[in-house]
């Protein structure tokens, strides 16, 4: 690793936290106008941040440290992915880039928001936690035999930069139904993860439905401010990893000006089109049951399965 | 319309007799009690088709109560033992309607109401115990602009085992407010009572004032695309709503959107978005012009549209689909036990429409289909909602193209005695009545079509899970103001 590297990945490290906000934005404003509504600015979700960021925290009266504590452990947890995370070079800073590490960080920071939820003593942030606890038992191995069907596929190990650059320099050839399969059950993992319709509804604070808003209901200002880059730093993590691990066509590989550029381009048209596809669901599907959460998140289990399986079988 | 057929009865026999009747296929459509001396005048206001009944009872601090024997009684029973001091023996569910107010007096006796006294009684917490059971209080002040209203969910995971819903929150003794002497002006009060159904409720109180008067045909006709232009304004938002609770939001702002697009032309043709000040007692204030008439035709016709291609969609998306059938059965027996209303009853099975069995106002001279369903569930609900807003179209249509020339308003004098107006309201069936005396309103009692649904929501949330119970709420469509009065 050169200084220019070590460069290199720290800009990709600052460019993924800073974008996250933007990718919100974006959602947001693309199903404001499938809506016929003109929504807010692409760049709201920044002064949210800012406006949240000024105001007092108000902290309940039941809450032990641990509530205070949360917001910081779930950013630590978001900072950490991020910065093993490609975005737009297949290196990244953090020397434990590891896909078994990263999933089980997902959970730390999911463990953090559920305390977060139970700590503010209200009914609803204890719903929103148990809700949140039954999704994460059946996004935890789903999400793990997809990324683990990555690494037996391509033989590099669990390092998340090597399966990135293996799958490629394979080119077209890295394109299986191991391959696509798993990417479908990372696609349902990703929507599920990140509370998103039909889990569970972002914009909603129906009380009685919420899963995600359920354990930030107790949180204000500084916290609240925290939570929520956490929440859009998780999205754009997924999606990054979805661009980067399963479909990494144009991700520079080289340090090249040119493979630099295009690989930018890219990593922006797929966020977009994936943002796009979030919006897209969001606007034409209605939120499922709770109890038909687990079927959903079954069939992603089984897609990445089926994932595995297929790598030995075909 | 005067109540003519009343019988007197001792309030030892009342349960029985009232339940004698209810055997026969009549129903309380209200009950209330107007102060006398020495005790109290207890009404009770029957309904069988196009036939109402008053029954009334002398009563002097305590009676046997017809719950025991008619469980439709209930509520009306409760709210007479907190404002009148009546006591239904043997009751068993007492519980007040409003837990912390000022004054310990009752509000709708005649002696001055003191309010140096407070009385905070405290929501029973915990009413069921056991492993894995807790309690989800919610509200009364809630997340989205709604009325507000406390909710006590007993649950074991998900799965509701019991819910107690507390209102009170917005009660503006409007039934004292309504009490002296006889006056048109009050109509304004009436419309306020719950806002969404001011030409129902307005229509009532100007059926009381009227008496027996005949009201010019055009009146009529006018009051009928009034009712009809409230009901699909109201139906419009609930079927929205459900969308936006079960996270569909095209569907939900395309509903919206309609509704608003409606509301407008409301404002354009009749000066008001929910329509207010239009009935008065006698006809109506505004004339329509032929240019307000084929402004209307079109408006009316968009709605139209607007509603079938929205329920189009909903039809189309299997997602939503799921959510809604199934969820927040109400069976016909459970319908007909709370002695439920409206659009609700008529989704469970149990059918009656006011304007179908006693016509008011045009309604006779009318021909239109009364919509019902089976199934009892949120989607029978929706569905019901939908027919019915292209019945008030036709209805509109009809009365737009049988428009004669004439008055639309005329004199008439209000007669002492017991009076009551029923009218269809957007919820169901809503009876004002008045103990008119010597051109006195000496008690004048509300009975919104929420007053009765209440307590069937409670029945319909029964083995369902925590989350559906906005979509089920949502599709009750229910008031809290004119519960609270």
């Amino acid at each position: 690793m050169n200084h220019f590297e070590i460069m290199l990945m720290i800009v990709q490290f600052a460019a993924l936290i800073l974008v996250s906000p933007l990718i919100a934005g974006i959602i947001g404003k693309i199903k404001a106008l499938m809506q016929h509504k003109v929504g807010a600015s692409v760049l709201q979700p920044y002064r949210d941040l800012r406006k949240l960021m000024r105001k007092e925290s108000v902290v309940s009266e039941n809450a032990s440290f641990l509530f205070r504590l949360v917001p910081y452990i779930s950013m630590t947890a978001m900072l950490l992915l991020a910065a093993m995370t490609p975005f737009i070079y297949t290196g990244v800073i953090a020397p434990y880039a590891d896909v078994i590490a990263m999933v089980y960080i997902f959970t730390m920071f999911r463990f953090a928001m559920v305390l977060g939820g139970l700590e503010g003593g209200s009914a609803f942030g204890g719903m929103g936690s148990s809700r949140e606890v039954m999704m994460s038992v059946l996004i935890e191995p789903s999400l793990l035999i997809s990324i683990m069907t990555l690494s037996a596929m391509t033989g590099v190990g669990f390092d998340i930069t090597d399966i990135s650059h293996s799958i490629n320099s394979a080119g077209a050839t890295a394109i299986s139904p191991a391959l696509l399969l798993a990417g479908a059950a990372f696609v349902i993992t990703m929507v599920a993860e990140n509370t998103r319709v039909p889990f569970d509804n972002p914009d909603t604070h129906l009380e009685l439905t919420m899963v995600h808003e359920g354990m930030l209901l107790e949180y204000s200002g500084k916290g609240l401010a925290m939570m929520e880059m956490a929440s859009m730093l998780r999205l754009t993590i997924f999606m990054a990893l979805l661009g980067t691990m399963f479909f990494p066509w144009g991700t520079a590989m080289t340090m090249s000006f040119t493979d630099l550029a295009l690989s930018v381009f890219v990593m922006a048209v797929k966020l977009l089109v994936i943002a796009f596809g979030i919006a897209l669901l969001e606007s034409t599907v209605a939120k499922m049951r709770v109890f038909k959460m687990p079927n959903m998140l079954t069939a992603s289990f089984a897609l990445s399965l089926m994932a595995m399986i297929s790598l030995y079988v075909l | 319309m005067i109540v003519t057929d009343s019988t007197s009865c001792d309030p030892a026999l009342l349960a029985q007799y009232v339940k004698t009747h209810c055997d026969e296929g009549w129903r309380i459509i209200s009950m209330f009690a107007s102060e006398s001396s020495p005790g109290a005048t207890l009404n009770v206001l029957l309904r069988r088709g196009g036939e109402i009944m008053g029954i009334t009872s002398d009563v002097i601090d305590s009676y046997p109560a017809v719950t025991v024997q008619v469980p439709a009684a209930s509520v009306f029973e409760r709210a007479i033992y907190e404002m009148n001091d009546l006591h239904p023996e043997g009751h068993g569910h007492l519980v007040p309607a409003i837990y912390w107010r000022k004054g310990d007096g009752h509000p709708l006796q005649k002696e001055p109401y003191s309010t140096v006294n407070e009385i905070r009684i405290p929501i029973p917490s915990n009413l069921i115990r056991g492993t894995g059971v807790f309690e989800i209080p919610v509200g009364p002040v809630h997340a989205g602009v709604i009325e507000p209203g406390h909710f006590r969910f007993s649950a074991a995971g998900e799965p509701i085992l019991h819910l107690s819903v507390h209102l009170g929150y917005t009660h503006k003794g409007i039934e004292k407010l309504m009490e002296g002497p006889v006056s048109r002006n009050r109509i304004h009060l009436a419309e306020r009572i719950s806002g969404d159904n001011a030409v129902a409720h307005s229509l009532a109180y100007a059926h009381i004032m009227e008496g027996n008067a005949k009201i010019p045909e055009r009146a009529c006709r006018i009051r009928v695309i009034l009712s009809e232009m409230e009901r699909i304004h109201n139906h419009l938002d609930v079927i929205a709503g459900l969308c936006t609770d079960s996270a569909l939001s095209v569907a939900a702002s395309y509903g919206s959107e309609v509704r608003e697009e409606f509301l407008r032309a409301n404002r354009k043709i009749f000066g008001n978005r929910l329509l207010m000040g239009n009935i008065v007692p006698g006809g109506v204030r505004k004339d329509l012009s032929g240019e307000d008439l084929s402004e209307l035709e079109s408006a009316v016709m968009r709605v139209g549209f607007g509603a079938k291609k929205l329920d189009n969609y909903i039809r189309r998306t299997p997602s939503e689909v799921d959510r809604l059938e199934t969820t927040g059965i109400l069976s016909t027996e459970n319908a007909l036990r709370y002695g439920t209303v409206g659009v609700i009853a008529r989704a469970s099975g149990a059918i009656s429409d006011v304007r179908a069995e006693m016509p008011y106002d045009a309604y006779g001279a009318l021909s239109f289909n009364l919509v019902h369903r089976k199934n009892g569930d949120v989607m029978s609900r929706g569905a019901v909602r939908v027919d019915e807003i292209a019945e008030s179209v036709s209805l509109i249509l009809q009365c737009i193209s049988g428009m004669g020339e004439g008055e639309i308003r005329t004199d008439f004098e209000t007669p002492d005695g017991l009076s009551c107006g029923i009218v269809e309201s957007p919820r169901g069936e809503l009876v004002h009545s008045a103990d008119i005396r010597d051109g006195e309103i000496w008690r004048y009692n509300i009975r919104d079509p929420s007053f009765v649904n209440w307590p069937s929501l409670e029945a319909a949330v029964m083995n369902n899970i925590v989350p559906d119970f906005p979509l089920i709420n949502k599709s009750f469509g229910l008031s809290y103001s004119g519960n609270d009065v």
